[in-house]
């Protein structure tokens, strides 16, 4: 049956032979369901089917190509056959690790240094940047090593 | 056992001496720097753990101090002292820089005139008997009552009550200061006949005297609530080099511990210097205020510094 389906379908029989297989065709469900979808694919093929949007299928196409395809963390995705690298979360994400680790170490800086009580939070001294002048009138003024006393005695005037 | 034995025995003199009985082996300390005649090695122990070498003799003659120290390693300088007055023999290759010094308090003369002073600031503690210099001595420990300052150990001689050996222990238990006789004789008679340089034809004298900048100097600078106990005892002034200006050096002190605040116009072409450092057994603590750079430096804890450099005022010179 499903042969001469396909041959009405194609326009294949003429006159007696025409009439007879459309009777059949109408005495039979299942050939006649088989030849209502015949139809409409064939007039989905050439655009004359209405109840079908002409776009769809382009859209899901297109819904389908965005589809980023996950695996590894989202880094990857696979459009069609190609895969390719996701640049910029990976650099969104780099750069939120440098901002915590920057507030982290600064933190923790702060901390140490407001428990130490000993340097001012923000200054850093250098001890060589001191001048040796100023240390050697502070020996000079005031120690009572005898031995800094004699290094640093002599200081010259400018 | 031996240890228990020990730590009962100094437990026990500790009970034994009160607290004003302390205090005065203390003033009989500083005394017997002043009034007793004798020599011996002064070692002294740096930050790098080097030990230097001093020679010292003093002689207490007719009611006035004579003081002779020699270095024995390195350059042969020199320092001859009369009552406050000081001069220094500084070796520069061929020629020797004299310099005239004034008011210091060498080991073992340390203390402050007034050793009242020190009961204000300091607790005392008996350190129990020990060994120093061949001779047996005790130890005494000047707690501080506040956090400006540090801990004095000092070894009083039991028979003298001449002071032996110092140590200064920081707030992390480091010794940042350590002096102490390697060996010492007592002097019997007076004789001052060493109390002289040995000149050396081949070099030359150069006298080094001070520009007397000081007495011209109008203070602009007011330092208002200084740490308990301290003082202001001792102010100089001077051109430094590569600074076009006169820099000013103050002196604080609680009778043990010395703090010099430098005050100086910061040039336009430098950075001012800010923040906390340390160099050797001094801490260092600098702030700029007013086109001024303000440097604090002393063996006291930073927060002793941090709260002098707070207190420096400054008006328009």
């Amino acid at each position: 049956m499903s042969e001469r389906v396909s041959s009405i379908f194609d326009n294949e029989l003429k006159g007696k032979d025409l009439d007879i297989s459309l009777n059949e065709l109408a005495k039979n469900p299942s050939a006649l369901s088989k030849y209502k979808t015949y139809q409409m694919i064939s007039d989905v093929l050439n655009n004359e089917y209405s109840e079908v949007d002409p776009m769809l299928t382009s859209k899901i196409m297109s819904k389908i190509n965005n589809e980023p395809t996950q695996f590894n963390n989202g880094f990857f995705r696979s459009n069609q056959s190609s895969v390719s690298f996701d640049y910029k979360k990976y650099v969104l994400v780099f750069t939120l690790g440098l901002v915590i680790a920057f507030v982290i170490s600064w933190a923790a800086n702060f901390y140490f240094n407001a428990s130490s009580n000993n340097f001012s939070s923000n200054d850093f001294l250098a001890s060589d940047d001191v001048s040796l002048e100023i240390i050697e009138d502070h020996f000079s003024n005031t120690t009572r090593n005898p031995n800094y006393y004699l290094e640093a005695g002599y200081q010259s005037n400018i | 056992m031996f240890r228990l034995l020990f730590l009962l025995l100094v437990s026990f003199s500790g009970m034994a001496a009160t607290e004003s009985d302390l205090w005065e082996k203390i003033n009989k300390a500083s005394l017997a720097s002043q009034n007793l005649c004798y020599s011996g090695i002064l070692n002294t122990v740096d930050e790098k753990q080097d030990i230097n070498s001093t020679r010292m003799i003093h002689v207490y003659h007719k009611n006035e101090e004579f003081l002779k120290i020699e270095k024995i390693d390195g350059a042969p300088n020199l320092l001859l002292m009369h009552q406050t007055d000081a001069v220094l023999y500084d070796n520069d290759h061929d020629k020797i820089l004299i310099k005239r010094k004034k008011n210091a308090r060498l080991f073992p003369n340390i203390f402050p005139t007034s050793v009242e002073k020190l009961k204000e600031n300091y607790s005392i503690f008996d350190g129990g008997p020990f060994r120093v210099a061949n001779r047996p001595s005790t130890m005494f420990v000047l707690s501080p009552k506040d956090q400006y300052r540090f801990n004095y150990h000092l070894w009083l001689d039991d028979e003298t009550s001449l002071p032996l050996k110092l140590m200064v222990i920081d707030n992390n238990q480091k010794t940042i200061e350590n002096i102490s006789f390697a060996n010492l004789e007592f002097l019997s008679n007076e004789d001052v006949s060493w109390f002289r340089p040995n000149l050396d034809p081949q070099k030359k004298y150069i006298i080094n005297e001070e520009n007397q900048l000081s007495q011209s100097v109008r203070k602009f600078w007011s330092v208002e609530q200084l740490p308990q106990g301290f003082e202001e005892v001792s102010y100089n002034a001077k051109r430094y080099s590569g600074l076009n200006a006169i820099a000013h050096q103050i002196v604080f002190t609680d009778g043990l511990s010395y703090i010099s605040v430098f005050i100086h116009p910061v040039p336009k072409n430098q950075k001012p210097q800010t923040g906390s450092t340390r160099k050797g057994s001094n801490n260092i603590h600098a702030k700029y205020k007013q086109g001024y750079q303000i440097m604090a430096v002393g063996a006291v804890p930073m927060t002793t510094l941090t709260r002098l450099t707070d207190n420096v005022n400054l008006s328009n010179e």
